[in-house]
């Protein structure tokens, strides 16, 4: 190694050298600056995926009550939307008499219990959809003109009867805000609860149906978690240079509130697996990878329950899919993608859930890619 | 380099790990022209040069808090070996390097070094820039930056014994392109 000329020719390489491009460093430090830029973003979003992947994990693990004022958007159905109109033009009709009698506390509260008794509501929007509901119970005492002294009889059973009404009434308001311009849905089982109609409601309205021992156990309506949950790992064959096969392993978890005929909510969760099956064709332009594809989704129901009832779905679900996106390499074997999809389910499911009310679902899946090549 | 601020290097690096702007210019100020030359004996041009620097000194920021002191010059040497390994993954990254050189090279004699030292050192830095890209490379590995055949060949994916055979073809031509000037210039 230690040939003199060598030995020259090091000394002459490291002695002066080129001289740097003047404004190296402001260039030097504008590149810096977007670096930093860029490791932070990949930090927050790093921290955004992990934060998100903890609270989808802890919703599956850790299923709550959810009402439909909080985060779901209810759905009222048909039957609901006539019971509600009816009990509008009720109302109107016996609105001198009802109105006095629902806004006039009840003459049990107001005596035994004074927390109970409750300031009349303005009539508002929302009082207005929330009589909507409960009109009933109120008014048809009033018409059936019940006598002074059956109502001191049962007024133990009033007083509990009352905070329970006032207590799923807010619930209810809440609801029904939230329900304008959503979706109608088929729904089984009474739009009202029928433990709470008197006789004379029975007959008169011709909404009412009689409660059977079914009635109880079928929800009256459904409220879906509009966004489902959806995992997936997929592993990609190429067949030629721009057409590819994509298979894998989808995840999904549909979530819905039911609405009992008994006023409660029970939490519906429906897990799936599904194998979707994707031709894709694709073209790469530098960092970035452009692809369209379509194929096949097969779901099977692995567990679902509705409150402590175990559910079942006979057979599979199928649903036709059509995909594109775009994936940016950021390195040789690590890309993220953006990959917009639209499914369409062919098949008709057993259990009611967010699918039942539209059967194309518009989603968009955002992950990282490892490349095994 | 400047001698006056070797004592510092240790605090000239923990300034830079705790975020301090002033600190990384006088990084820059510091070690910026050598690498560069170090860049460009690699790049095959100066603006490729600039970038390969400009990455190493981003890398250099990012990980100086794992920095360890050894003595005057470790900051320099730390730097160098971080920019190397730099511009060898540009490298491997940018082409498929052809290791096996079929052309049969007339044995050169070597060049008399009394005559060498006259020459200017940017024909000598011209001469080693005309060498194929991985004979150059091995060159400026082993000559220049006194890397070890073991190491070059980890660094570049291939055996010792290709290491040393493409840098006896690199020093061969070496030989006959300074014989050749100089029996220009006689």
């Amino acid at each position: 190694m230690n040939n003199d000329w060598t030995d020259i020719i090091k000394q002459s390489t490291l002695e002066g050298g080129p001289e740097l491009p003047s404004g190296d460093f402001e260039l030097l430090q504008s590149r810096y600056t977007a670096h930093r830029r860029r490791a932070a973003w990949l930090k927050f979003s790093g921290a955004l995926a992990s934060a998100a992947a903890m609270l989808a994990l802890a919703l599956i693990l850790w299923p709550r009550q959810v009402f439909p004022g909080e985060s779901i958007v209810a759905e009222r159905t048909d039957i609901q939307e006539i019971a509600l109109d009816t009990a509008r033009i009720e109302l109107v009709e016996i609105l001198p008499d009802a109105v006095a009698e629902i806004f006039t506390p009840h003459p049990s509260i107001t005596k035994g219990e004074e927390s109970v008794a409750k300031e009349p509501e303005a009539p508002t929007e929302l009082s207005v959809a929330e009589m909507d509901t409960t009109c009933e119970e109120k008014v048809s005492p009033e018409v059936t003109a019940p006598s002074h002294t059956e109502m001191k009889a049962k007024e133990k059973e009033d007083i509990q009867l009352i905070e329970f009404t006032e207590k799923e009434r807010r619930r209810m308001r809440v609801s029904l805000a939230l329900s304008k311009n959503q979706r109608m849905t088929p729904s089984s089982g009474s739009p009202l609860n029928p433990m709470y109609q008197t006789a004379a409601t029975k007959a008169t309205s011709y909404y009412a149906p009689v409660a059977t021992a079914e009635d109880y156990n079928s929800p009256i309506s459904y409220s879906h978690i509009p966004v489902p949950m959806e995992f997936g790992l997929s592993v990609k064959l190429e067949l030629s240079s721009h057409w590819a096969l994509n298979t894998g392993l989808k995840y999904t978890l549909l979530k819905s509130n039911c609405g009992m005929p008994d006023y409660s909510y029970k939490l519906q969760d429906v897990h799936y697996l599904g194998v979707p099956v994707t031709l894709d064709y694709y073209a790469k332009r530098g960092h970035f990878l452009y692809y369209v594809g379509g194929g096949v989704m097969p779901e099977k129901c692995m567990y679902a329950h509705r409150g402590e009832q175990r559910l079942t779905e006979k057979g599979l679900q199928c649903a036709l899919m059509a995909n594109a996106g775009i994936e940016y390499g950021i390195s040789r074997h690590l890309g993220v993608f953006i990959e917009p999809d639209l499914s369409y389910y062919i098949t008709k499911s057993d259990i009611t859930t967010r699918r039942s009310s539209g059967k194309t679902t518009v989603g968009a899946s955002v992950g990282l890619r490892i490349n095994l090549d | 380099m400047s001698d006056s601020m070797n004592g510092d290097e240790k605090t000239l690096a923990q300034k830079c790990a705790h975020g301090s702007d002033l600190a990384r210019k006088e990084l820059y100020v510091l070690y910026a022209p050598r690498l560069y030359s170090l860049c460009c004996r690699y790049a095959d041009d100066r603006e490729q040069a600039q970038d390969w620097m400009h990455d190493s000194f981003i890398k250099a920021y990012d990980k100086i808090g794992r920095f360890e002191y050894r003595g005057d010059g470790s900051l320099y040497s730390w730097l160098a070996r971080l920019t190397i390994s730099l511009c060898i993954d540009e490298i491997r990254k940018k082409k498929k390097v052809h290791f096996i050189d079929l052309e049969d090279d007339i044995t050169q004699d070597d060049p008399p070094a009394e005559r060498v030292k006259d020459i200017p050192p940017e024909k000598v830095r011209e001469l080693i820039q005309k060498l194929p890209p991985t004979q150059r490379t091995i060159f400026n590995l082993y000559h220049i930056d006194g890397v070890p055949h073991k190491e070059i060949a980890r660094l570049l994916d291939i055996t010792e014994r290709a290491s040393t055979s493409l840098l006896s073809k690199a020093r061969n031509r070496l030989a006959g392109s300074i014989n050749s000037y100089l029996k220009d210039n006689e």
